[in-house]
């Protein structure tokens, strides 16, 4: 099968600060690619550079046969290719303005052309499928984090993109909202979605990834079915980041 | 030593002359404003030489103080006005020109520079990530800033507009010296043939302050209605 | 009306006014200090427990802001004498310079004392209590810790307000105080209103740079001032 998520030779740089040094990745439909590594391996840069909420200064990033040069660019190719995409952020970035509905509306109705009434229907669906259809009418404000997040994914679910981008869609969550965040994740995941998530959960990554990516120093390390890179690392790096994160005091096992 | 029947023949014309106030504050609110977030929008967005343009002109306008830039107003207008009749071949009678239009100018340019303040700051206190999921769900820029960011951005500018539009009520008070017909100028006009300042300055304190008193409430309101997305409002 | 405008000439005009430059500081000064010390006044009746003193001051706030300074001036020079000498006080002797002054002092100090009472609420309520938990009594902790860093906080509201009130003085010119615009009014006036624009647009330019040294004063005073605390605290 064809590669739905096509990323070439991408490097970035923060002035002097060299984060991403060419890193490939080749992702097939309906894969959950979780990329696990320590803080400041470049793995949120990375999922940024596939949207262009960072643009990569070199490589190329094709989704759905749509490729993108990273280094010369239309506003509107940068357009087309995230509409190809959906992103779940850490700290939620619900609209604050807009209900619950209103969020999960607002790409359908903007973007996509829906009719308002139609969008509302899909939308209050899906909202349902992820447990908030007594929350439509809520702002963010109002609701806590894990509905938020939930909110969020139903955002990102609802344009029926190509590929989701989950940048650490748990971190910023008290430890016991972890669970249901997870859980919904989990849910999507089965739909055969294709997934790429940025985590430090690694039970869920055990749990529903298809392949784990390990990250460090802006490069691929090590990559394969989470078998072998959670439980039989190949390389020390990943070794040494697996016991620094599974030690039973950084443990953050969801509830 | 009040003249009470002074008062009672003076009010309606004080009457009269509050919506010659208003018109001149909400023309040069409206249009200032807009201006003003124009210039905001430019400046956040870093647009070479028009930015540095509009940072000259906010410093001008914040450091002369408004009765001079009436009288620049006034005197300089009707120039450019006639030179471009001329230029059209046609001789333009000034005269014909309301003096409530150099005001309004004035007071537009004004508010343009203090209020691209108020939305630069406003802007920029509205989360990137805002912005971030706009793109993450293919908007462009355009949508991304009408749909999400400036009705936040709004939000957040009115109690610092309010506070703005009630210094312009009060600044509309010194268009009386480029001969415009307002409050402050009737009360003047009223009271100089028989000296019945005290009796015409206090109907004109007590209109500003019911003025100002209104709007204040007003502005409370639209704040209350445009923040009811904030944390700790009513729930729906 | 002169069509033409000789807009070389606008430097030139810049010495003459000046040289009412001395009085406008002086009006602004004045006007600063007792602004000031009437906002003070005021923010401990807003701040207090006294209710009657709440209400009046939160009255007196609200009052100054919604009034124009112009119709406040007409209100106090021309009015307030009628009234006197209805109760036979006559207040004749009082010079223009001094009715400026009471009005711009009035005005400024509700933004004054707007700008005292949100600092003070600004600082950390814990300040306060760690104050006392050292044994600090109200007024002491009030000096050496409340006050310094509430007045860190006021700065550049500070500034912004000293600015307006610089601005404000122009309006001298309405009782016939011969201030920097009262001398450019006359400089118009003796030339028929020939040169009136350049002379205008030369005033402006003065009341620009003036108060584009207040505000880099203020911004290197605050700048000075944050660094100092740094340095103290560590």
């Amino acid at each position: 099968m064809a590669n739905i998520v096509e990323l070439k030779n991408i490097h970035k740089s923060f002035g002097e600060n060299h984060i991403l040094k060419g890193v490939d990745m080749n992702i097939k439909k309906g894969e959950v690619v979780v990329i696990l590594g320590p803080s400041g391996s470049g793995k949120t840069t990375l999922l940024r550079t596939i949207n262009f909420l960072d643009s990569a200064d070199e490589g190329s990033v094709t989704i759905h046969d749509f490729t993108v040069d990273c280094k010369k660019h239309t506003k509107s190719q940068v357009i087309e290719l995230r509409r190809k995409t959906a992103m779940v952020f850490q700290n939620y970035n619900l609209f604050q303005n807009k209900t619950i509905l209103e969020n999960v509306m607002e790409g359908l109705v903007t973007v996509k052309k829906y009719k308002k009434s139609d969008a509302e229907k899909v939308s209050r669906e899906i909202l349902g499928k992820v447990g908030l259809a007594e929350r439509c009418d809520f702002y963010p404000s109002q609701l806590s984090g894990g509905q938020q997040q939930r909110a969020g994914i139903a955002r990102a679910l609802i344009l029926d993109p190509d590929v989701i981008l989950f940048d650490e869609p748990t971190s910023a969550l008290d430890p016991e909202l972890v669970g249901e965040v997870l859980n919904t994740i989990k849910a999507v995941a089965q739909t055969g979605i294709t997934m790429i998530v940025v985590t430090h959960e690694i039970a869920f990554a055990r749990e529903v990834a298809s392949r784990v990516v390990f990250m460090e120093g802006g490069v691929v390390v090590e990559e394969g079915i989470p078998e072998e890179i959670l439980v039989n690392p190949k390389e020390p790096r990943t070794q040494q980041f697996l016991k620094r994160i599974t030690n039973p005091n950084a443990s953050d096992e969801p509830g | 030593m009040i003249n009470f029947g002074f008062i009672v023949q003076s009010v309606p014309a004080l009457i009269k002359a509050i919506p010659v106030t208003l018109l001149m504050a909400f023309a040069a609110a409206a249009a200032g404003w807009l201006l003003g977030l124009g210039i905001a929008l430019i400046r956040k967005n870093k647009v070479p030489v028009i930015s540095q343009i509009c940072a000259v002109f906010v410093s001008f306008m914040r450091g002369v103080p408004m009765i001079i830039l009436l009288y620049i107003s006034y005197y300089a207008l009707p120039v450019v006005v006639y030179n471009y009749g001329m230029s059209i071949g046609r001789e333009i009678d000034l005269n014909a020109i309301p003096a409530v239009l150099y005001a309004v100018l004035a007071l537009m340019l004004d508010q343009a520079a203090y209020s691209s303040e108020i939305f630069r700051s406003a802007l920029s206190a509205v989360d990137e990530g805002q912005m971030e999921a706009c793109y993450s769900v293919g908007m462009t820029k355009s949508q991304a800033l009408i749909r999400i960011v400036l009705p936040q951005a709004m939000a957040i500018a009115v109690p610092n507009l309010s506070g703005l539009f009630l210094g312009l009520v009060k600044g509309t008070s010194l268009a009386y010296y480029v001969g415009v017909y307002e409050i402050t100028a009737t009360a003047n006009l009223l009271a100089m043939p028989a000296l019945n300042f005290i009796e015409a300055y206090v109907m004109t304190t007590i209109i500003y302050e019911i003025i100002s008193f209104i709007f204040n409430k007003l502005f409370r309101g639209c704040e209350n209605r445009l923040k009811r997305f904030r944390a700790g409002a009513s729930a729906a | 009306m002169g069509h033409t405008y000789d807009f070389a000439s606008i430097p030139g005009y810049i010495p003459k006014i000046m040289q009412a430059f001395p009085l406008t500081i002086e009006i602004l000064l004045l006007s600063l200090l007792f602004g000031l010390a009437l906002a003070a006044l005021v923010t401990i009746g807003s701040l207090g427990r006294n209710k009657v003193l709440n209400a009046v001051s939160k009255g007196y706030i609200s009052f100054m802001r919604g009034i124009p300074t112009l119709v406040l001036i007409f209100l106090l020079y021309l009015g307030l004498p009628q009234i006197m000498q209805g109760i036979g006080v006559d207040m004749s002797g009082i010079s223009k310079t001094a009715y400026i002054i009471a009005c711009l002092s009035l005005s400024s100090s509700a933004n004054f004392a707007e700008m005292m009472r949100a600092s003070y609420l600004a600082v950390d309520k814990g300040q306060r209590e760690a104050a006392y938990s050292v044994g600090m009594k109200g007024f002491t902790a009030f000096r050496r810790i409340i006050f310094p860093q509430a007045f860190g906080i006021a700065i550049p509201a500070l500034g912004n307000n000293i600015i307006m009130l610089f601005k404000e003085t122009s309006l001298a010119f309405t009782v016939g105080v011969i201030d920097i615009l009262g001398k450019a009014r006359a400089m118009s006036a003796a030339s028929y209103g020939t040169n009136r624009l350049e002379v205008y647009i030369a005033t402006g330019l003065i009341f620009w740079a003036i108060c584009f040294i207040l505000e880099k004063l203020s911004k290197s005073f605050e700048k000075a001032y944050t660094k100092g605390r740094k340095k103290a605290t560590s």
